[in-house]
């Protein structure tokens, strides 16, 4: 399972939308309920669930799903089944 | 408090006395007469013993943890999930409990554990989790 897909129920969770499909190209702007508000809970959510601490500097220049799944790789998150 | 003040492990407790006087006023502020709320025949009827405090007047306890202790003042509500196990009766005291179990310095936020109990039997009636932000005129 890669990372993506073993988000997919977190950003279904926080967006309220049981059909999101997450891809690498997905960004704010393609998600309805991606305002601020629910970016904060992502985020938490997403630390919660890998574990990780992430700093403002590692979400800063993040342009889309793709630059957050790397980005998360990058600090030591290793999907279920890869490795 | 300001989120640099605050650890995981943190935690507040409260205790709270529902009172009938608290209870009429919160179905006054929220309109919600329902007899389970003040009939006592009728919440025998549905199995209680007795009537019962409205569900979200028991919640309602939560927020003046979470905005005068942890996270205080500074923070809002982003989400707030409950789950009830047991009524809660007028004369009882609940304790409302708030840990910290995560801080997320990222987006400036705080996970949040919360139990509420009847204070003599030390029942869990209502469990949940919150999260807070600290809002900046900055970002």
């Amino acid at each position: 399972m890669t990372t993506i897909e073993q988000l997919q129920p977190i950003f279904r969770s926080v967006f309220e939308d049981d059909d999101l499909i997450v891809t690498r190209e997905m960004s704010a702007n393609d998600v309805e309920n991606w305002d601020s508000l629910n970016h904060i809970t992502l985020i938490v959510e997403i630390e919660m669930y890998t574990g990780l601490t992430l700093t403002t500097e590692d979400l800063i220049s993040l342009a889309n799903v793709g630059d957050f799944v790397d980005m998360l790789e990058s600090k030591g998150f290793v999907p279920n089944g890869a490795g | 408090m300001a989120l640099v003040d605050i650890k995981e492990g943190d935690e507040v407790v409260t205790d709270f006395r529902v009172t009938e006087e608290k209870i009429s006023q919160f179905a006054v502020l929220v309109d919600d007469f329902a007899p389970v709320h003040f009939d006592s025949e009728f919440a025998r009827n549905q199995g209680f013993d007795d009537t019962i405090a409205h569900g979200l007047f028991t919640a309602s306890f939560v927020s003046g943890v979470l905005g005068n202790y942890l996270p205080g003042p500074e923070s809002v509500i982003n989400e707030l999930n409950l789950k009830y196990h047991q009524p809660v009766y007028k004369g009882q005291t609940i304790q409302v409990l708030v840990s910290v179990q995560r801080v997320v310095h990222a987006v400036s936020a705080v996970y949040l554990t919360i139990t509420i109990s009847e204070k003599s039997s030390s029942k869990k009636v209502v469990s949940g989790r919150a999260i807070c932000s600290f809002p900046s005129k900055d970002v």
